[in-house]
């Protein structure tokens, strides 16, 4: 009996050519960029470098051709990603809105909001964040407070998002907000909205600084904040339907194993100096490891381009991943002879410093372990 | 899977199913061969699927063999088929035509070398499959592959923690009935990989027999009013053997692709293999560890058929080189790139 399935893909010629194309582009790009900034991977935040992307036409590359995308396969943008996350380029920017408030505009929004948003995520200038997570919602997203009451022309928004990554530097939110009052359906009655961060009433941004000392996500209080109802994506009821999908989108790409490759390179950088019998083999198992989870990965990206839903195995794929990118820290720190530290003089213990404190995050953005897991035991037949 | 696959996993499949009984498990446990089952795997051609048809074989690829090899895995087969496999192909490929009956290879750990010269074949290898039942042995030297009758070298018997016959020869000065210098690409080394690819497939084929059963178990088992597996804790643990087991089957399969590629092409397939049994190696300590923790008491008992794969992945993940050997192996193809090249070499790697 197979609970999952992970049939091989191999990444088309066209993927290959987009490759070295992205490869030369950072090699030049980011020639002097730190190696401690390139492990902060897809949360460094650059619109200079996402507008360059942009120019390039390397977001929202699989959209349609009308709203500016370029129509290419699902596996050059997986070859795309791969290489922005193995040279830690910083795309924190835009990521979000091209990984997934993009794809949900497309996939349940009218052509209008396709025509007024997608161009500008496109040229790397319109920066989407995630309204799902609330003070009292987190894991339980069907428990969330945040509504929307119905008014003339629109809606008016109650309520607090928190977590909410870059929401002091993005002009939207797709938010998931109640509709109509909890029902015995607990995921009924809740409908997602664009919600424009700059109108300068009913809406406060605070930023929350996280253990590694950044402001990457914040807390956003609504209040009496007016939406038109040309804002709202898909049908009012179907909110939880469309984060469905969204979460699918959030959880199969690369950058779900891929967090600590900087530390795995530094790692072997280090080795190569002060070669050891257990340097190699850590090394070895890591990049056995490494190869594996690109495989399956790949096999994601692999359902994707075909149109299958990738929900259950992209899960396995980030549970998996998050435990071997939490892992590397873990590993480096045993066989280190220093001491890690943001300012340290080498890159391997600056890195060091900045991943162990960030991984633990890892396996709670985006779903958290436990959720995987359970998903994972429905995939199994056991709920 | 293709066409030629799926007949042959339905073959197997029902072969296995209807005669690898868990009496014929335990007897083979006590050191009886079980000749009729292995009448019918070679009857079913399943022992030459690699050999080509003019030399009686199926001339299939490595990834057919998977198949059977998978099976094997699955169903705790107390039989040499992976050894009698290997060995059908590596006689094959110089250029002698396999005999009948049980034939292994030797040696099978990557520390250990035999000599073929004027005066024939010397040395010891020790943990050889089955090599008190094999009727011939392929010696694999570096000087060349050497055809060996039982009775020209002598047999200590051992055995691996699942009782899997593991025998020492030793050979003096033997004389080979036929021998034939390595096949082209083909070195010491290479052929040591073969072996732990073809085991690592019968490992990814028992750890998914260990995840179904677990499964099942905890579906079944009442306790606290519901079914296990309607605990949380549990499906935590399920969860987590489920995602070993899936990492497990995709570097398998990776490293049997990668063997295809290698046979058809100037390529060097043996990071796969490495990759797949290093990640396989290191799954099953945490697949038994879980299902034995689920299954309770019952399944630490020699009655319950849970053992029969869990003494297996035991032994199997230390045969043709345990997770740290290819570990090390990997590293210290690593550790001879740049650093900042390793991306780019990984991505030159087939999936």
């Amino acid at each position: 009996m197979q609970y999952f399935n992970f049939d091989p893909y191999s990444l088309p010629p066209e993927a290959e050519a987009l490759r070295l194309e992205v490869r030369e582009f950072l090699k030049k790009e980011l020639a002097d960029y730190p190696a401690v900034l390139r492990s902060r991977s897809w949360a460094g935040l650059d619109p200079a470098f996402s507008r360059k992307m942009g120019e390039k036409g390397w977001i929202g590359i699989t959209w349609p051709k009308k709203y500016g995308g370029a129509e290419r396969s699902f596996f050059e943008r997986y070859a795309l990603l791969e290489e922005l996350l193995a040279s830690g380029a910083p795309v924190g920017s835009h990521w979000i809105a091209d990984r997934q408030s993009g794809p949900t505009i497309l996939r349940f929004g009218t052509d209008e909001q396709c025509h007024r948003i997608l161009p500008g995520i496109i040229r790397g200038e319109t920066y989407i964040c995630i309204g799902m997570s609330e003070p009292d919602t987190g894991s339980d997203l069907a428990s969330i407070r945040t509504k929307a009451d119905k008014v003339d022309g629109g809606y008016l928004i109650n309520g607090t998002k928190v977590w909410t990554t870059a929401a002091h530097h993005c002009e939207w939110m797709i938010a998931l907000v109640r509709t109509s009052p909890p029902s015995e359906n607990r995921h009924a009655g809740m409908s997602q909205f664009l919600i424009n961060l700059k109108k300068d009433k009913g809406v406060t941004v605070s930023p929350i600084k996280n253990i590694a000392g950044e402001n990457h996500f914040n807390m956003v209080v609504f209040e009496d904040f007016f939406v038109p109802d040309e804002d709202r994506i898909g049908e009012e009821g179907d909110g939880w339907k469309q984060v469905t999908a969204e979460l699918a989108f959030e959880r199969s790409g690369p950058e779900r194993y891929m967090s600590s490759i900087q530390l795995l390179i530094e790692m072997i950088r280090e080795a190569k100096l002060d070669p050891s019998r257990r340097a190699q083999r850590e090394i070895g198992r890591l990049i056995a490891h490494l190869a594996t989870l690109r495989r399956m990965s790949i096999s994601v990206a692999g359902k994707l381009e075909s149109r299958a839903n990738p929900a259950l195995e992209a899960s396995v794929v980030k549970d998996l991943g998050a435990v071997y990118e939490q892992d590397l820290p873990e590993i480096a720190h045993r066989y280190s002879n220093g001491e890690a530290s943001m300012s340290a003089t080498t890159d391997f213990e600056q890195v060091r410093a900045y991943i162990t404190q960030a991984a633990v995050s890892f396996s709670l953005r985006g779903g958290t372990r436990e959720i995987l897991r359970g998903i994972i035991a429905r995939g199994l037949g056991l709920r | 899977m293709n066409e030629l696959q799926q007949i042959m996993a339905d073959t197997v499949e029902k072969l296995f199913s209807a005669e690898v009984t868990k009496n014929l498990k335990e007897t083979a446990e006590t050191n009886v061969f079980p000749e009729k089952l292995w009448q019918a795997v070679a009857e079913n051609g399943l022992l030459h699927i690699l050999a080509p048809e003019h030399m009686g074989g199926v001339g299939g690829q490595f990834a057919d063999a998977e198949v059977i090899a998978r099976a094997a895995g699955r169903h705790s087969v107390p039989l040499p088929i992976v050894e009698a496999i290997l060995a059908n192909h590596l006689l094959a490929a110089a250029g002698i035509t396999p005999p009948d009956g049980v034939t292994v290879f030797a040696p099978v750990r990557p520390d250990e070398k035999l000599t073929l010269g004027s005066d024939g074949v010397s040395g010891t290898a020790t943990r050889i499959p089955w090599g008190r039942r094999a009727d011939h042995v392929a010696v694999i030297t570096e000087d060349g592959i050497a055809l060996l009758k039982a009775g020209d070298y002598d047999v200590t018997e051992n055995q691996n923690i699942a009782t899997e016959p593991r025998d020492t020869l030793e050979f003096n000065g033997a004389t080979p009935a036929e021998k034939a210098p390595l096949p082209t690409g083909m070195t010491m080394h290479s052929i040591f990989t073969l072996g732990a690819m073809m085991r690592a497939s019968q490992m990814s084929g028992a750890i998914e027999w260990v995840l179904e059963a677990t499964v099942q178990y905890a579906n079944e088992r009442v306790q606290f009013g519901r079914p296990l597996g309607k605990l949380q804790v549990i499906q935590q643990n399920l969860a987590e053997m489920a995602g070993h087991t899936a990492a497990s089957t995709a570097a398998v399969l990776g490293a049997f692709q990668a063997a295809d590629l290698a046979a058809s092409d100037d390529f060097d397939g043996r990071f796969e293999t490495a990759a797949a049994k290093t990640r396989v190696s290191e799954a099953a300590g945490i697949i038994c560890s879980h299902a034995h923790q689920v299954h309770g008491a019952i399944g630490f008992t020699y009655e319950h058929d849970l053992h029969f794969r869990t003494r297996r992945l035991w032994s199997w993940r230390d045969e043709f080189g345990s997770d740290s050997y290819w570990s090390d192996w990997i590293g210290a193809q690593i550790l001879e790139k740049e650093a900042d090249d390793i991306w780019s070499w990984l991505t030159t790697r087939p999936t």
